[in-house]
């Protein structure tokens, strides 16, 4: 191999001046870096400068042991001595980003790889860590969602004492009878909501939210209790928790992924996140609605009063339950989710009607 | 394009030394895609290599007397700082939902080392950023920090906001005078007039833009609204989901505008302001982007990203950047051979991915 010759800028060590200086390197390595006039005005060996990565035809720099750098623009002939003399890094990357095929692959595979880790790694690792959430943790949770109720439009319950210890005597046999034995510990709070109507809730750590609307609008406590035991459902579940923490595990990921990208990411970023969450929510419903005519069969409750309760919640919601059709949407249709629910009870009943 | 400027008398005379940039779409399009995806297949740890290489690729490709700018950090280093930066700011958001007494205790803690993250990130940004070989630098003291990034803006919200441009040139002329080079300070303090003028601008801007969204969502909302019988739920149920899905498009639409048209706007203004005002030595600034032509270019820019799913937006970055380098310009008394390093502390990498993720934004615009 023959000398090769490399232009480039000197740069003493620490100092602003450039020095329009040419390499050139032997068949050892040795390089003599020559100034004006052909004049070397210093020499070294090319393993012992530090060359900075290759990144597209941008001009690098070899930075010598005394702090000097040169500045070169040939990358070509600077990655051909760093083949033969240099220690051989980073050259992996360079490589795939020099080629379309490469770049064409990544798409593919980023896509693919994005998919999974959002479709299965998040909820699973989510999930894992909602069944190590020790219930009394979770039941601090829900007194801070019942602290910041008081936003919303929420007042004081109006339904006479009488009635809320029925309803009280109702969710005490759901949970004795219909669930057994349970980590959690179960507290039924009335709220007025007139704007909400009627409507309840499940809190991640055991507290069951009931609108007095929605007392008021059922035929019977059948009813009632109807409700209660798919809101049981999603906590024993931890749908709660588990929503929580997937929204937070995927918040962390972006987050950190994203975190270098200036304010265009924000908003690309937020807007899926609410879409996934609310697919998630829709398999929780259906899983609730599960679970709810498990409880209420044990509890010798007839599973029917689940669909009649939802279908007088659908009526009465009326002008109120604006809410966006199909994906957008945070509980699955109601049609189809009334279709299920009436599958799975008359499953139910063939079963116990079989011997 | 002739954009020297007579010399002050009794100094030598300016040389205009434009800025360009030489990134190439095609390439980084390949950059940017390897990225992504080792990023995505990584789990998110490559993003600090990815961060790197993004910036030698843009830092590298802008230049000035036809050197180039570099970036210095190494990824492993980044990649410390971003999880002590995502643990602390998940640690005090835990909290936040935990015990909410403790956690406001924490983001009134933040609101007091807010000054001193500022600093550390804007002292490492700069000592990881070089040029010509030597590396910038920054200086910062806590007390004038926290005046120009804690008190300031809450005595720029007071009276109804208007002192808030003044609080925002407070800190560009904090931030503009404790940058070096080498050991070479920058001075200057950009005039707060050019301040007031952007914001009033901007101002302007956002009720044009809500004036017009209002009239779009009438027209768009008011027939289905006068076909509607009031009476029929049914009806009234379909006619209030149209409103509302209406009223949430054109939302959307506002903000969009607002962040990606008006910001940059408002930046490309006080950009300019900023860089006439700023000295480094002998030499100058100038700085002459078009507030309408950079909002337009950011919008255009994120509404092709968005439209091919964001093929185009490495394509949009180089744009960007292309226009940036572009309208600025040194105009240097000298060949700009008399700079010296110093060898100050590197600051904090965790403060610089702090502030990265929490937004804090640092720099002058380079």
């Amino acid at each position: 191999m023959t000398a090769r010759h490399i232009r480039g800028w000197l740069f003493e060590g620490g100092r602003s001046a450039a020095e329009p200086v040419v390499l050139v390197v032997d068949a050892f390595g040795h390089v003599a870096v020559t100034g004006a006039g052909g004049v070397t005005v210093r020499t070294f060996a090319w393993r012992d400068a530090q060359v900075d990565d290759r990144i597209g035809d941008t001009e690098r720099r070899l930075v010598l042991s005394d702090g000097a750098a040169i500045e070169v623009g040939d990358n070509d002939a600077v990655d051909a001595l760093e083949r033969s003399f240099g220690r051989g890094k980073g050259r992996f990357i360079a490589a795939l980003e020099r080629r379309w095929v490469a770049a064409l692959a990544a798409i593919a595979l980023t896509i693919l790889a994005a998919w999974a880790v959002v479709q299965y790694a998040v909820p699973a690792a989510a999930d894992l860590a909602a069944t190590r959430v020790p219930p009394p943790l979770a039941a601090n949770l829900d007194v801070q969602v019942l602290a910041g109720l008081k936003q919303f439009d929420s007042h004081d319950t109006a339904l006479p004492q009488e009635r809320r210890d029925a309803v009280g005597r109702l969710l005490d046999h759901l949970v004795a009878d219909g669930v057994g034995v349970t980590p959690w510990h179960y507290r039924l709070v009335f709220v007025d909501m007139p704007r909400v109507g009627a409507n309840a809730f499940a809190l991640p750590g055991g507290t069951i939210l009931v609108t007095d609307q929605l007392v008021k609008l059922a035929k019977n406590d059948d009813q009632i209790a109807a409700v209660m035991a798919h809101e049981i459902g999603h906590v024993e579940a931890r749908h709660g928790l588990r929503s929580l923490l997937r929204g937070a595990g995927l918040g962390a990921l972006t987050l950190f992924i994203f975190g270098d990208v200036t304010s265009l990411s924000h908003v690309f970023v937020s807007m899926p996140l609410v879409l996934i969450n609310s697919a998630y929510s829709r398999d929780f419903e259906s899983e609730a609605d599960a679970r709810g005519i498990t409880y209420l069969r044990r509890a010798r409750i007839p599973p029917e009063a689940l669909v009649e309760m939802l279908e007088l919640l659908e009526r009465d919601c009326g002008a109120r339950c604006a809410e966006a059709p199909g994906w957008l949407s945070n509980h699955p249709l109601m049609p189809e989710r009334l279709a299920a629910l009436r599958a799975r009870i008359a499953a139910l009943r063939a079963r116990i009607a079989a011997p | 394009m002739d954009i020297d400027q007579p010399a002050p008398p009794g100094q030598p005379s300016l040389r205009a030394l434009p800025f360009t940039f030489t990134g190439r779409a095609g390439e980084y399009f390949r950059i940017w895609f390897v990225n992504v995806c080792l990023t995505v297949l990584t789990l998110g740890i490559y993003s600090a290599w990815a961060k790197v290489r993004t910036r030698r690729y843009f830092y590298r490709n802008t230049l000035v007397d036809g050197h180039g700018f570099d970036y210095h950090a190494r990824p492993i280093t980044i990649l410390k700082g971003r999880i002590i930066a995502v643990v602390v700011i998940g640690g005090s958001y835990a909290l936040f939902f935990w015990k909410p007494l403790i956690g406001l205790a924490v983001f009134l803690g933040w609101f007091l080392i807010a000054p001193w993250v500022l600093n550390l990130a804007s002292r490492f940004n700069a000592r990881m950023t070089s040029y010509r070989n030597v590396r910038f630098g920054f200086t910062g003291s806590y007390g004038s920090a926290f005046l120009a990034v804690c008190l300031w803006p809450i005595i720029g919200v007071l009276p109804l906001g208007l002192l808030l441009p003044v609080a925002m040139q407070r800190k560009a002329a904090y931030l503009m005078r404790h940058y070096r080079f080498g050991v070479t300070p920058f001075e200057g303090a950009p005039s707060i007039g050019a301040f007031y003028a952007a914001s009033l601008q901007g101002v302007g801007f956002m009720m044009l833009v809500g004036i017009v969204l209002f009239a779009v969502t009438m027209a768009l909302v008011m027939p289905a609204m006068l076909g509607t019988n009031l009476k029929d739920p049914a009806q009234m149920k379909l006619a209030l989901a149209h409103t509302q899905m209406i009223s949430m498009m054109v939302n959307w639409v506002g903000i969009v505008f607002m962040v990606f048209f008006i910001v940059p706007f408002f930046r490309a203004k006080t950009r300019n302001a900023i860089f006439a005002a700023l000295t480094l030595g002998p030499h100058r600034f100038t700085s002459r982007m078009s507030g309408l032509g950079y909002g337009g270019l950011v919008f255009s820019n994120f509404l092709l990203s968005v439209l091919t799913l964001g093929l185009l937006y490495p394509w949009a970055q180089i744009r960007q950047a292309r226009y940036v380098a572009e309208r600025t310009a040194l105009h240097a008394a000298t060949d700009l051979s008399e700079f010296h390093a110093d060898d100050e502390s590197p600051g904090s990498v965790a403060a610089s991915e702090l502030a990265a993720l929490e937004g804090l934004a640092i720099g002058i615009g380079t």
